[in-house]
């Protein structure tokens, strides 16, 4: 079932047309961010379905129900912003239980519910401060609470988490998660951090210039991006330029040499490719090793040593840098700067981007 | 440089300091000298024991007040409307909130006897109560400038358009997030647009004086007219309600959400019902 359908979304500022035909189908309980560069229309179709703003054209159904002309007092969401926006008159127990006294709960089921959501977001006992009493993060989970205490049918998140410390984020998106998870609440979550899309995320659309780019789970978007922005958006890619020489088997000419990508191509013969691989595909072997596949030979650049991670430049056939990440392994030794290196990728690990 | 005396600072400060309490001083002591060859609250004695002047300020404190709730009832939706959809119309409304600055209160209240004089559509001259409403209207114009721009600078405190939209997700109404939102909220500057609003109206005369209304400004004019003492007693006590107003102002100024001005009246839970 469906919860939250998005059909033919359209919003003009007068002649800027920031949201072009957006479409979205959630299904129940479901996590969906909208991950993108400023600008690119994702808050914009959260303030549509919040009924914040009002579509040009196109249509909003919340559980089967047209909301599209409804206002924002009328559509029982729930939303968290990135200032919390806390009412700063009301108490921690008052802000929560605000939207219950709005619908008219009896006082007793208000205190009981009020207690839950505090339990839940590990407030039990903070019922009597006042937000400027509180942490960012303190204050953050105040803001979920308020936001899930009249069970409302969709949650929308405005970046919440990105006005707080990085250590604070990460726990938080985990327990927000969980939260989310626990009450199979169907949630809408925009934000440009794609590290938090891809762990708290059922499904990842990833925008551009008011357009959904892709639609998919995490791991589609990152090893099977749809397009070249996505491509490059999500994590970090060597680019290779390369003419394809051979459709039928895949055979490439690069600068760096002939590539087989194993696959047949549907491009005629001659045409400009681009080669992309994510810097973890690349892998430094040692002389024993066995081949895998492709190929080359590289001189270490730089080395920036990360903790788990050991990130390497190398330059290959004279000009072309490429990324290559290695695990730090205690016991292995890593090569150093100046050091010439072998490098080696699957064929399958390789992307063709137009 | 710290240690060294600046003594052009100083003279200025010395300066400044001597040219307001000096005559103020003198207006005191002078207070004090109703009886000859000692220094008495005889004329402070005096003014009390008039019931004309409990009249007065009684007329002018219930004209404050009702002049008080009408400009926050305008101003505050007013100013809120403005901030979240007609930011536009800002510099407008900011101009229109100063006029009353420009024109003098006579201009004004002659405009208002023309409008509603006994010959008009509305002849609000002809009973007291009528009279009574111009002038609190009047009182609320004159305040505007005041009032206004407490309002606005409580509202550019506070972040309006996120705390609107959030209360709006949890369904209130609109009239719900005015009122228990954005006004408690900006309940301080509020509270100090009403005080300046006080101290105003309090002194007004030109007004009070043409509606022909027993009020505070006009009953200071004639005891001026008709006494020597009492003015100059009047004179200090209208500075130390200004005074203790602008006290009063500066505290709810600096007081958080749940702070109790004076004191709290300790309590062992309260419970979270409304």
């Amino acid at each position: 079932m469906s919860l939250l359908t998005v059909r033919s979304l359209v919003k003009s500022f007068g002649t800027n047309t920031v949201v072009k035909d957006f479409n979205l189908t959630m299904r129940d309980s479901e996590f969906i961010s909208l991950l993108g560069p400023s600008g690119c229309g994702k808050t914009t179709v959260l303030r549509m379905v919040a009924g914040f703003e009002k579509p040009s054209t196109g249509a909003i159904e919340i559980d089967g129900q047209n909301v599209t002309n409804l206002r924002p007092n009328q559509r029982k969401i729930g939303m968290m912003f990135q200032s919390y926006a806390l009412f700063p008159n009301l108490t921690v127990t008052g802000n929560v239980a605000f939207g219950l006294k709005v619908t008219g709960t009896p006082s007793d089921e208000i205190t009981r519910r009020v207690d839950e959501m505090l339990s839940m977001v590990g407030l039990s006992g903070f019922g009597s401060r006042y937000p400027y009493q509180l942490s960012g993060g303190q204050q953050q989970r105040v803001a979920l609470a308020r936001a899930i205490a009249p069970r409302p049918r969709v949650l929308l998140l405005d970046e919440p988490l990105s006005a707080l410390d990085a250590k604070i984020r990460v726990a938080l998106r985990s327990e927000i998660r969980a939260i989310q998870r626990e009450l199979g609440i169907t949630t809408l979550f925009v934000t440009h951090d794609q590290e938090e899309a891809m762990a708290m995320s059922d499904r990842v659309v990833v925008m551009n210039g008011g357009r959904a780019e892709q639609v998919g789970t995490p791991d589609e978007i990152y090893n099977l991006p749809a397009s070249r922005f996505v491509a490059e958006f999500i994590g970090a890619l060597n680019l290779l330029p390369a003419t394809l020489r051979d459709p039928a088997t895949g055979h490439v000419e690069t600068a760096i040499g002939m590539i087989s990508l194993g696959r047949t191509i549907n491009q005629s013969v001659g045409s400009a490719v681009t080669l992309a691989f994510r810097p973890e595909s690349l892998r430094l072997m040692s002389l024993s090793e066995p081949t895998l596949g492709q190929e080359f030979v590289g001189r270490l650049v730089t080395r920036e040593f990360l903790g788990a991670i050991v990130r390497f430049r190398a330059e290959v056939a004279g000009h072309l840098t490429l990324g290559i990440d290695c695990f730090n392994r205690a016991g292995g030794t890593l090569p150093q700067v100046g050091d010439e290196v072998r490098l080696g990728i699957h064929s399958e690990e390789i992307l063709l981007l137009q | 440089m710290r240690g060294r005396f600046a003594i052009g600072p100083t003279l200025i400060t010395v300066a400044a300091l001597l040219y307001f309490f000096v005559p103020l001083y003198a207006a005191f002591q002078f207070s004090l000298q109703m009886k000859r060859g000692t220094l008495s609250f005889a004329a402070y004695g005096s003014v009390f024991q008039d019931g004309v002047f409990i009249n007065a300020v009684t007329f002018s404190i219930m004209a404050s007040a009702a002049a008080i709730i009408l400009g926050a009832i305008l101003v505050v939706p007013t100013a809120y409307w403005v901030r979240l959809r007609l930011p536009k119309l800002r510099p407008l409304v900011e101009f229109i909130s100063l006029l009353p600055l420009i024109i003098p209160p006579v201009v004004l209240v002659f405009g208002q006897i023309r409008m509603f004089g006994s010959s008009s559509y509305l002849p609000l001259t002809t009973s007291d109560w009528g009279t009574n409403v111009l002038l609190v209207i009047g009182y609320v114009v004159l305040s505007m400038p005041y009032m206004f721009r407490a309002v606005d600078n409580g509202m550019a405190a506070i972040d309006i358009a996120t705390l609107t939209e959030a209360a709006e997700s949890l369904g209130a109404s609109r009239f719900r997030i005015v009122t228990t939102i954005i006004f408690p909220n900006i309940r301080v500057a509020v509270v100090s647009g009403a005080f300046l609003t006080f101290s105003i109206c309090l002194g007004e005369f030109a007004i009070a004086s043409l509606l022909n209304r027993p009020a505070f400004g006009p009953y200071m004019v004639q005891l001026g007219q008709d006494r020597a003492y009492e003015p100059a007693a009047l004179a200090i006590m209208s500075f130390a309600l200004t005074w203790v107003l602008m006290a009063l102002m500066q505290a709810f100024a600096h007081m958080k959400p749940g702070q109790k001005l004076f004191f709290r009246i300790p309590f062992k839970k309260k419970s979270p019902t409304p």
